[in-house]
């Protein structure tokens, strides 16, 4: 009896640091953040606070530059949902293409592929603040090689800059889906598909009524957390053009960060990060659903 | 018979042109790092540099307004992180693996939970917390909340590996006439060394990475991903071959650190998003 006490006494001593960070740094910051969001509170006096309830949240749906909904959450998802396209399809493309059996250097092009996930999202946005930028960049250089006359400005173009953010993101996650795409495939037993060549299956037929029905639960999976990190990725769009030009790139994440950091209505802010994180709530679950049948699946 | 020939080929082509797809952003940057200015900058783009020089890193360091500290920052600071991360997430995972103790498991789940919160949400009550208890602008600060980032992840990696540690080995030395802490340091640990390796290297990329609390927690003491951003935002004329040749410094040496590694690195972050 002895022994079981000390147990959990070294139990709990062990987890300590952890949790303790985890509640210092992040659980409390949480709920005060949501405190905040319904207070009137200023970059400039931080100790000062005065109830206003839900006036924070009313401002937000009520601005009009930018237009919470027609500008902030249509630039969102728009930024999301064509990264997400762009990641997974390529991300999935490329896990299928080398991970064919006799395909030579897999580690080699694996590595080179992940380089651009684990550089820094500044260094991203510097690199592609160059290829784009319209008089020294490569593109417009090669669009005249081509005969082009009429150059975009890219960045500065109000119709071209989410496009351009989105392939500058899906450059730089779609690493993150090879590799998860990867593990899925190498989670295939080799055996289905000699079962199924043997019935008869040609190279379509194995992908279509084999491959992709064995990688559902990876898609799906892999779905969510794009749009988890998508939704949260600050940095690149910062860097790149910072929300302009005239509020077209302005997501969420940039909205919040100007109306605190820059206007200095950290109120507004917070409230703002409360409906951050109300969408990320709703990706967490459909998360855990999501885990949860795959492992029912596996067993 | 020709068909899968024809398939082969255009795989490969596609690979290749993939790995150019990939490379090339970065060697744009990088490859101004050896131009001079004029060539950097002139018309028309080079591919190759023209007469590859070093001057840049000359310049960069003696007469440019580049912070050549904040390099050192972020060394000091991705180091201090990826301590307090491994080693708290290691005596967590040991911990959850071990012992019982009431509530285990709820507070497993509640730490998993906590990995899918998003710093930029808690970024504002974090600047005022860091403001009133003098934490702001500080090394300290930034290494704790950096380590706050990585530690839930790296808590139940290192969980998974020491799960996978029969208690048999670790009784068997026991009774051999080990100490507790001799069977940690001799049998557990040496076993779940790459899961340790795993972990560190994802609490230092993650920390070496970070832009948006160092810009929002620090004024001095600031890493160089913040110094690179200011250094792009205060010049109106973009200095070109002094950004490159400043990014250069930064990411090369991670890269190369990187495909040493890229093993633990893929095992962790792959294990991250599926294990159960």
């Amino acid at each position: 009896m002895r022994k079981r006490a000390r147990n959990i006494v070294t139990g709990y001593l062990l987890i300590l640091p952890a949790v303790a960070l985890l509640i210092l740094l992040l659980v409390y910051p949480l709920v005060q953040a949501v405190y905040l969001s319904l207070h009137e509170f200023k970059l400039t006096s931080l100790s000062q606070q005065t109830y206003v309830g839900l006036k924070n949240y009313a401002k937000i749906f009520s601005y009009e530059g930018p237009n919470f909904f027609t500008q902030v959450l249509s630039a969102t998802f728009y930024f999301v949902g064509g990264s997400i396209a762009g990641q997974l399809g390529l991300g999935l493309a490329m896990a299928l293409l080398v991970n064919q059996r006799w395909v030579k250097a897999k580690q080699i092009f694996r590595s080179i592929f992940i380089l651009p996930w684990v550089t820094s999202a500044i260094v991203i946005a510097i690199s592609w603040r160059f290829m784009y930028e319209p008089r020294l960049g490569i593109l417009n250089y090669m669009l005249v090689s081509l005969g082009v006359t009429d150059l975009p400005g890219w960045l500065n173009d109000l119709n071209l800059v989410i496009p351009c953010l989105i392939v500058a993101n899906t450059w730089h996650g779609t690493a993150f889906s090879f590799i998860l795409q990867t593990a899925g495939l190498q989670s295939i037993p080799y055996n289905v598909y000699e079962a199924a060549m043997v019935d008869g299956a040609g190279p379509g037929q194995r992908f279509r009524y084999v491959t992709l029905p064995l990688m559902r639960p990876f898609i799906m999976i892999n779905l969510v957390l794009i749009s988890m990190y998508t939704v949260n990725f600050f940095d690149l769009i910062y860097a790149m053009t910072n929300g302009g030009p005239l509020y077209k790139s302005e997501v969420i994440a940039v909205f919040l960060y100007h109306q605190a950091f820059e206007y200095g209505h950290m109120g507004i802010g917070a409230a703002a990060a409360v409906l951050i994180l109300i969408i990320n709530l709703v990706l967490t679950v459909i998360y855990m659903r999501l885990t949860r049948g795959q492992a029912v699946e596996r067993k | 018979m020709k068909a899968r020939r024809a398939w082969r080929l255009l795989t490969y082509v596609l690979l290749v042109l993939g790995a150019i797809f990939a490379v090339l952003p970065l060697y744009w940057l990088f490859s101004a790092t050896f131009k001079l200015p004029s060539e950097a900058m002139g018309y028309p783009p080079t591919f190759f540099p023209q007469n590859p020089t070093l001057r840049n890193f000359g310049t960069l360091l003696f007469k440019s307004e580049f912070g050549f500290k904040s390099y050192l920052n972020s060394l000091v600071i991705s180091t201090g992180a990826t301590l307090i991360s491994t080693v708290s997430a290691m005596l967590a995972g040991f911990g959850f693996s071990r012992f019982r103790f009431p509530l285990k498991n709820h507070l497993f789940l509640f730490i998993l939970l906590l990995q899918m919160v998003p710093l930029l949400a808690v970024i504002i009550p974090l600047y005022k917390l860091y403001s009133l208890y003098g934490l702001y602008d500080t090394r300290i600060g930034l290494m704790v909340v950096y380590a706050v980032r990585t530690v839930s992840m790296n808590t139940w990696l290192l969980k998974g590996y020491f799960d996978t540690i029969p208690v048999e080995i670790e009784d068997a030395a026991l009774i051999d006439g080990c100490s507790t802490l001799q069977v940690f340091s001799r049998v557990t640990f040496p076993i779940a060394a790459p899961g340790v390796a795993a972990a560190t290297i994802f609490a230092f990329f993650r920390s070496w990475n970070e832009f948006m609390i160092a810009m929002t927690l620090t004024s001095t003491v600031r890493p160089y991903t913040v110094e690179l951003y200011r250094f792009l935002g205060e010049h109106g004329e973009v200095d070109w071959s002094l950004l490159g040749t400043a990014s250069f410094i930064a990411i090369v040496p991670v890269l190369v650190l990187f495909s040493f590694f890229q093993k633990y690195f893929v095992v962790g972050l792959a294990g991250g998003a599926l294990k159960e």
